[in-house]
């Protein structure tokens, strides 16, 4: 299956990255804060490579970090990563052709950089796995939220992610689930290569090889790696997989919205086909949710999940605000249907 | 959106909405019949015959169907309308329930009488009544002019700023039935709704002895404080919640917030979810209504509010 792009990797100006470090080290159990450095991303996705020769992007990064982002492109370089972006130079520049203008003036960095962020915002606060599992969507849920063409990670492939992101960060004597982890992603990443025909499976072994040696802070930053090759691959190949489909049905879809209506969902949130009323208590709802890597900032987007959020919010975040609403089992999964489908 | 509301228009459930209903019919049935001829008149004037023609024209048709068939017709009418509707104004016996409802900007406050037309206790936008008995309505406005109309109950009459008019209305079976301002009262006058809930006589019963007896007694005791927050963060200078300091009167008496159905005047159902968000932000919910946006709350301000309203029944 060929796609138009098929290596675009998140794109991460500098200094939404440094807030991000920042918010997520202190404030990350506040959901609202988590949301924030989420939304971060794909306002950094629209970074314009626009007017660049965009032959060596992957990451866009704003100007007066160069000299830092600089030496770490030049470390991937010598793993190979380059070649597999050079051979996607044009996709690439035809996606970011729409971007804003304002971004113009951005110079291109390497994958580095999104491990870096894991690597260190997983420093901020060691042993504590919620944070560092959040460290790891916001680089996906970047690739996912960007919207650039077909390029969105489904439910599914963000859970192996949050898998994958838990071994972020852990101290050595933890590796061997983290290596796991890896493999895992490392053997789908192989897979979808194998299967679209783009060879990009070689290139990241190789740069496994090459990341898996010597010092901890060399292995540390492997590990983080291993997490961002399936991230790469998910941008890579764009078909979902079956069993990860947020698709619930239109039926179920068109009983949710009712649901909605009756228990008053739109009182506090203002929901896309929901003509009245348009709550702003809560946070908008504005597109489907099908987009988003967490759910409230902080849950991974299941739609099993998403039904037992709609339904009880509390039993799976018990400092939220968001009161369990009176939705039976089945109206909850309506609900949830009706939030993957919703905006088109 | 929820149980009886937006209420059926054409689908009487009482003795004092039945007789509007038919007259509805007939009087549609009739405009039919009207249109009908009046077409079929035209037509001929337009493709008949000419000797159709010429005795479409003719005198005698204009005074048979121009002016007689009117005067009957209408007549007929009259009489037939004034007929069926008029037990609607019968003399009222006084041994009925008796309450006062105020239109007001835009929700409606209640007040359950007593024999001697003393207000026993307080509600807003929901009324209680027995199945199978007339209730006798004291219509007021607070303002500008409201119409109450429940569809199912009876049919509308308007509330006029110093004026008392009294109305009728009976459910014979238990349900609950919904209601609309029917005058247009300014902004969110369309938002203005209104329930009925009309219960088997025991429960009525059983319901007002009830509520008669938390009017004169005490708040029910809650934890989280939020009795301290709804003084602090201002509810009480426009609610009343009956055995606590709170006594405001420019909005809907809160007593009995627990136990009602609907929210922001019958447009909302009640729930915990729906409570924090019109107390959060009721400006986005119904545009305009005299409560204003509390930004200022956090959400678990707006929980424990939101509790300790629910606690209220």
């Amino acid at each position: 299956m060929q796609h138009d792009l098929p290596c675009v990797g998140p794109a991460l100006p500098a200094a939404p990255l440094i807030e991000l470090r920042r918010q997520v080290g202190p404030r990350l159990p506040g959901e609202r804060r988590v949301r924030r450095a989420c939304a971060l991303a794909p306002a950094a996705m629209a970074a314009g490579a626009r007017g660049q020769p965009a032959g060596t992007i992957t990451f866009v990064i704003q100007r007066g970090r160069r000299a830092l982002r600089l030496g770490l492109w030049s470390r991937c370089r010598g793993r190979g990563l380059a070649g597999v972006e050079h051979r996607h130079a044009a996709a690439f520049l035809r996606a970011q052709r729409a971007c804003h203008v304002g971004h113009r003036g951005m110079i291109p960095a390497p994958i580095g950089i999104g491990d870096q962020l894991a690597l260190e915002v997983a420093g901020v606060e060691p042993g504590q796995p919620r944070r560092q599992r959040a460290i790891a969507f916001p680089c996906q849920a970047m690739a996912g939220d960007a919207g650039i063409s077909g390029a969105r990670t489904r439910a599914a492939q963000r859970n192996r992610l949050a898998i994958g992101g838990e071994a972020i960060g852990r101290h050595r004597g933890h590796r061997r689930t983290g290596s796991k982890a890896g493999r895992r992603g490392h053997e789908a990443q192989e897979k979808r290569a194998s299967h679209t025909g783009k060879g990009t499976g070689a290139a990241s072994r190789r740069f496994h090889e090459a990341g898996c040696t010597a010092r901890q802070r060399e292995e540390l930053l492997a590990d983080s790696l291993r997490l961002m090759l399936p991230a790469l691959a998910l941008v890579t190949g764009c078909a979902p997989a079956p069993e990860a489909s947020t698709d619930m049905g239109a039926q179920a879809a068109a009983r949710g919205k009712t649901a909605i209506e009756r228990v008053g969902c739109a009182s506090c949130h203002t929901i896309a086909g929901i003509a009245w009323p348009e709550g702003k208590t809560g946070p908008a709802l504005a597109e489907s949710l099908d987009g988003r890597a967490l759910i409230a900032g902080r849950i991974e987007n299941r739609p099993d999940l998403l039904a037992r959020f709609v339904r009880d919010a509390p039993s799976l975040l018990p400092d939220t605000t968001m009161p369990a609403m009176p939705l039976t089992e089945r109206e909850a999964y309506d609900v949830a249907a009706y939030l993957y489908q919703m905006g088109g | 959106m929820f149980e009886g509301w937006p209420p059926p228009v054409l689908d009487p459930a009482g003795p004092y909405a039945w007789p509007v209903t038919t007259l509805s019919w007939v009087l549609m049935a009739m405009a039919a019949a009207v249109l009908g001829l009046v077409l079929l008149a035209l037509w001929l004037a337009l493709f008949g015959g000419a000797r159709v023609r010429s005795r479409i024209g003719g005198t005698r048709i204009v005074w048979a169907l121009g002016i007689a068939l009117p005067i009957v017709v209408l007549s007929a009418l009259l009489i037939y309308g004034l007929t069926l509707t008029s037990h609607l104004s019968d003399k009222i016996r006084g041994d009925e329930l008796r309450v006062r409802v105020t239109g007001e900007m835009w929700w409606w406050r209640v007040a359950y009488l007593d024999a001697a037309g003393r207000p026993q206790w307080y509600d807003a936008n929901e009324l209680h009544i027995p199945a199978g008995q007339p209730v006798v309505l004291e219509l007021e406005s607070g303002d500008v002019i409201h119409s109450f109309w429940v569809p199912r109950l009876s049919g509308k009459l308007d509330m006029i700023p110093g004026r008392r008019n009294l109305m009728r209305i009976q459910a014979d079976e238990p349900g609950v039935y919904g209601g609309q301002c029917a005058e247009y009262c300014g902004g969110p006058h369309a938002l203005m709704g209104f329930t009925v809930i009309a219960h088997d006589p025991e429960t009525f019963a059983r319901l007002m002895d009830a509520r008669r007896m938390r009017e004169q007694g005490r708040a029910p005791t809650t934890t989280g404080g939020g009795e301290a927050l709804f003084q602090q963060a201002g509810c009480a200078a426009c609610h009343r919640i009956a055995g606590t300091p709170a006594n405001g009167l420019a909005g809907p008496d809160l007593t009995f917030t627990g136990a009602r159905r609907t929210l922001g005047a019958g447009i909302l159902p009640n729930n915990r979810g729906t409570l924090m968000g019109w107390i959060g932000n009721s400006q986005a919910i119904k545009p305009n209504n005299r409560m204003p946006a509390y930004p200022g709350l956090s959400g678990e301000q707006l929980q424990v509010l939101a509790a300790y309203l629910e606690a209220q029944r």
